[in-house]
């Protein structure tokens, strides 16, 4: 196939230094790719090449850390899981991700994204302190309760549905798809019972009521998790609660298991 | 600068459709539709007898029409229902929000609002006048 030869493509570039520049600026740069280069390692040439102070953040190269999500051609991708080719265009646009602050070039800060999380308890919460000190087996679970959870559990955390989501695009307070559909990943957990200890942060006016169901974070996320089902399916649990009165008590069943041995040390001020 | 460095979208993130889904469209159109009635509601409680009369009533139909129709699918899809049961992500990502039951449900309001926009338009338009 001709693509087989190397394609010169134009890359304009989002540059700007918070602590230096006034204002961003656009820049330019000629890079040869064949049908195989994805975004990132074209700019990762750039880099090399021509560029050294050209900034981006990025890890595995094979969409699992979720390090490079940014603006490619003004919709939110992952830089390692995007073929330069497959863009079809002669101009490739590449920008730091929307709704988050910059802090060089490409690279935002997801601090304040880590720092809301943490008001949803993303971790399963249980109340049998003794069993979990001295593990004496494991929880049962069927095939459909893990079904119940999995598809959730697949986020890497890349942040790219809240950079696509319209409602976090003028609510900064508002917790967004990536936190929501974490919160319903421990919540559908058949081992967790931290509902009523999550309620607070959800059922709020910047929790999942906020949202408007434009999907635009399902359409966008690279592992196909589907934020906007999680997210009415936990306001459907919520109005189920609230409006219904129904609440299905989680009972685990544990399986013992002999090899399961070992005392576990309590971390410093936990309780 | 500050404004740059939050890099933060604002309102003009409403209208961002042309690379996500339909539902995107959708979304901005009901913003707009609501906004739309609530100026018609003011005007209406300042001055009852006043309608805008003519194609004035066929726009404030079509606003109506959308707004009703697709709230409709908002409540249906906001409250767990045709949006396809959790399921394994397997590779082609086939997301339940974005497919099947949802999808044929947007047609089927999309379609309803055409044909109640067309009966509406009738009746403001055609019949008056005849």
């Amino acid at each position: 196939m001709s693509t087989d030869k190397e394609i010169e493509v134009k890359f304009r570039i989002f540059r700007f230094n918070p602590k230096t520049d006034f204002a961003p600026r656009w820049q330019e740069y000629n890079v040869k790719v064949d049908k195989s280069t994805t975004v990132l390692d074209a700019l990762l040439k750039i880099k090399e090449e021509q560029d050294p102070t050209l900034t981006i953040r990025y890890s595995c190269r094979q969409a699992v850390c979720g390090s490079c999500g940014m603006m490619i051609n003004d919709k939110q991708m992952l830089a390692c899981f995007t073929r330069v080719l497959e863009l079809n265009s002669n101009i490739i646009k590449v920008a730091p991700l929307k709704n988050y602050r910059i802090v060089k070039d490409l690279v935002t800060d997801f601090s304040e994204l880590f720092q809301k999380e943490r008001q949803v308890k993303p971790y399963i919460i249980r109340h049998d302190f003794e069993e979990l000190l001295n593990p004496t087996g494991t929880y049962k679970q069927t095939e459909e309760e893990l079904l119940g959870y999995i598809q959730f559990a697949d986020c890497i955390e890349c942040g790219m549905c809240n950079s696509a989501c319209p409602v976090s695009a003028t609510d900064p307070l508002y917790l967004g798809p990536m936190i929501l559909n974490r919160a319903y990943r421990f919540i559908s957990d058949p081992r967790d019972l931290g509902f009523e200890q999550r309620i607070e942060a959800i059922d709020s006016e910047h929790g999942c009521w906020r949202c408007h169901f434009a999907a635009s974070c399902s359409t966008v996320c690279p592992k196909g998790v589907d934020p906007a089902k999680a997210i009415q399916l936990l306001r459907r649990q919520l109005v189920k609660k609230a409006v219904l009165g129904i609440s299905s008590p989680k009972k685990v069943e544990l399986i013992p298991m002999a090899h399961v041995k070992g005392k576990l040390e309590l971390p410093k001020g936990w309780q | 600068m500050a404004i740059y460095e939050e890099n933060r979208e604002g309102v003009s993130g409403w209208f961002r459709i042309t690379r996500y889904s339909v539902e995107r469209a959708l979304y901005v159109i009901q913003r707009l539709s609501g906004i739309g009635i609530v100026i018609f509601a003011f005007i209406h409680l300042l001055y009852t007898s006043w309608h805008p009369g003519g194609w004035g009533d066929v726009i404030l139909g079509v606003l109506v029409t959308y707004h009703t129709l697709n709230g409709l699918r908002l409540v249906l899809t906001e409250h767990g229902f045709l949006i396809g049961k959790p399921t394994r992500a397997v590779y082609p990502y086939r997301k339940g929000t974005l497919y099947g039951s949802q999808r044929y449900l947007t047609m089927a309001i999309l379609a309803l609002f055409v044909i109640f926009v067309l009966i509406w338009s009738y009746v403001a338009l055609v019949i008056p006048a005849g």
